[in-house]
């Protein structure tokens, strides 16, 4: 059973994950205490400026449930029946 | 051919023709009862052995059990009265194949014929389990099961596809949980009828329907809990292909924890239930949203330490002498020199006022000691005129005596008259 969880970039440039990596890197790096300061100033700037990629990927979502109805028509929106027999 | 004996006999009912049977008219019960009958009368219907596999059983709370036997084609309700049952050497269950000894009739009620069980005994493996055992080798010989073939889960889709049932609790489970983790993630369910002969080709065209699509990034393939005859679709070979080949990453979240279909084996991820399916599909949303604000947080506590130690190591440069007084050695020595010159003439000075003032004291003193000074007093100096003896004493002279007084300012021809 594969239990990979990776990123799939879609047609963006950077993934969801992928920004979180590398932001993770960089604090890793600002934390090792091994960057000068010229180059601890230029990672903080990328840094910031992936966690706000990171946030809008979060809030990107706009929330619709919906159901393919028979024939090729359009999905619609999806209301949970209440306790059905059917199928069970 | 029915039409012409219909016609026939209701041509007959109206001719009342001899010799030639009238069918009759039945009422339910009465057919019901002929077919009883006809099968209680069959001596190969008596004492029937019977081979199939176990569905749908229940052990009554009268004692009485009811299962139904079935094979590939074909099923058959039986019943075994509690009276009976004591003879069992095991405890029948869903899914075993077994021999059963009994005799057939019908339940009027129902208007259906069973098998009136005497007696049951088990035979190896079930023939569902023997099916799926055969597949289950046959596509993972083919390679369908390999672990490389499993594609990534997206960590973050887009679109959440669902091939599920529309009713169930199922498609409930799996939207509740959605909504808690990523409660704005999009959803489309592909219904798809997910048992008996119809589920197979209902849920492989929900799958090619959801592949279809360009918005979905993962795709569930659910089903709740039940039977192995219940759960079978999804031990279906075509459907199995279909979740292999599929275009989009499948999750595959049927039945409970224990149960497990050849599209667990194929899918890309096998989830135990629906809702773990879900759990799978997406992440966290408040969790990621805590991770970036910790990172943040973490970068800004990093840079602010990397500026602190230059700064206190700049700051600790700066307070010492070495930039705040920079001349202050040079002007300390010029200090120091100009002191050593003021000592050294103050030595000097003090040195030869000393003696000045020594001189002035010895000088002082003789002028005082000078007799030039106690003339000055008034004081005179008295001396003969003959010997220019001082005269001291008063005695010392005669009267007539000449003298000579010297005053501070010149001096006095002088004679004694009388001396006292």
């Amino acid at each position: 059973m594969g239990e990979n969880r990776e990123d799939v970039t879609s047609n963006d440039d950077l993934s969801f994950e992928g920004a979180l990596q590398r932001l993770e890197e960089i604090v890793r790096q600002l934390e090792s205490g091994d960057v000068g300061l010229e180059e601890s100033l230029n990672l903080f700037e990328k840094g910031v400026g992936l966690a706000k990629v990171c946030s809008g990927k979060l809030e990107e979502a706009e929330k619709r449930v919906e159901v393919l109805l028979e024939g090729d028509g359009e999905p619609q929106p999806f209301n949970v029946a209440g306790r059905s027999a059917a199928n069970r | 051919m029915p039409n012409l004996r219909r016609t026939f006999w209701l041509t007959n009912q109206w001719n009342c023709g001899d010799g030639v049977s009238t069918p009759s008219i039945f009422s339910v019960a009465a057919l019901t009862l002929k077919i009883k009958q006809l099968l209680e009368q069959d001596a190969k219907l008596r004492q029937v052995l019977v081979r199939g596999e176990i569905s749908n059983f229940k052990h009554h709370s009268s004692g009485h059990m009811y299962f139904t036997l079935k094979d590939q084609s074909s099923r058959l309700k039986c019943v075994m009265f509690r009276s009976r049952t004591g003879r069992l050497q095991f405890s029948p269950e869903d899914g075993m194949t077994v021999i059963a000894d009994g005799s057939v009739s019908v339940y009027e009620r129902n208007g259906e014929y069973q098998l009136y069980v005497d007696n049951l005994q088990p035979e190896g493996q079930g023939a569902l389990h023997l099916a799926f055992e055969q597949l289950k080798n046959k596509l993972r010989d083919e390679g369908l099961f390999d672990p490389q073939r499993k594609r990534p889960i997206p960590f973050l889709p887009r679109r959440v596809g669902i091939v599920t049932s529309p009713t169930g609790a199922a498609v409930r489970d799996i939207l509740s949980v959605l909504d808690r983790r990523f409660p704005d993630v999009p959803v489309l369910i592909a219904p798809a009828v997910v048992q008996g002969s119809d589920g197979p080709a209902s849920v492989v065209r929900a799958l090619a329907r959801l592949n279809a699509r360009s918005d979905l990034d993962v795709v569930i393939v659910a089903r709740g809990g039940g039977s192995l005859e219940e759960l079978w679709t999804f031990n279906d070979e075509q459907v199995a292909r279909a979740v292999a080949q599929s275009r989009l990453p499948v999750i595959s979240g049927v039945g409970h924890e224990t149960d497990f279909t050849i599209v667990d084996f194929v899918a890309d991820y096998r989830a135990p239930t629906p809702s773990a399916a879900a759990e799978i599909a997406v992440p966290e949303k408040s969790a990621l949203q805590e991770s970036i604000g910790t990172l943040q947080s973490r970068a800004q506590a990093a840079l602010g330490g990397i500026v602190r130690v230059r700064t206190d190591r700049l700051e600790s440069l700066l307070v010492r002498p070495a930039f705040t007084r920079p001349l202050d050695k040079a002007v300390q020595w010029q200090q120091r020199v100009d002191e050593l010159v003021s000592m050294a003439q103050r030595a000097a000075q003090r040195s030869l006022d000393s003696r000045e003032e020594r001189f002035r004291g010895i000088v002082g003193k003789m002028e005082s000691l000078s007799p030039l000074a106690t003339l000055a007093r008034g004081y005179a100096i008295c001396r003969t005129a003959k010997t220019s003896e001082v005269v001291k004493d008063a005695a010392q002279v005669r009267p007539g005596t000449a003298l000579r007084v010297r005053l501070h300012k010149g001096e006095l021809a002088c004679r004694v008259e009388a001396s006292e």
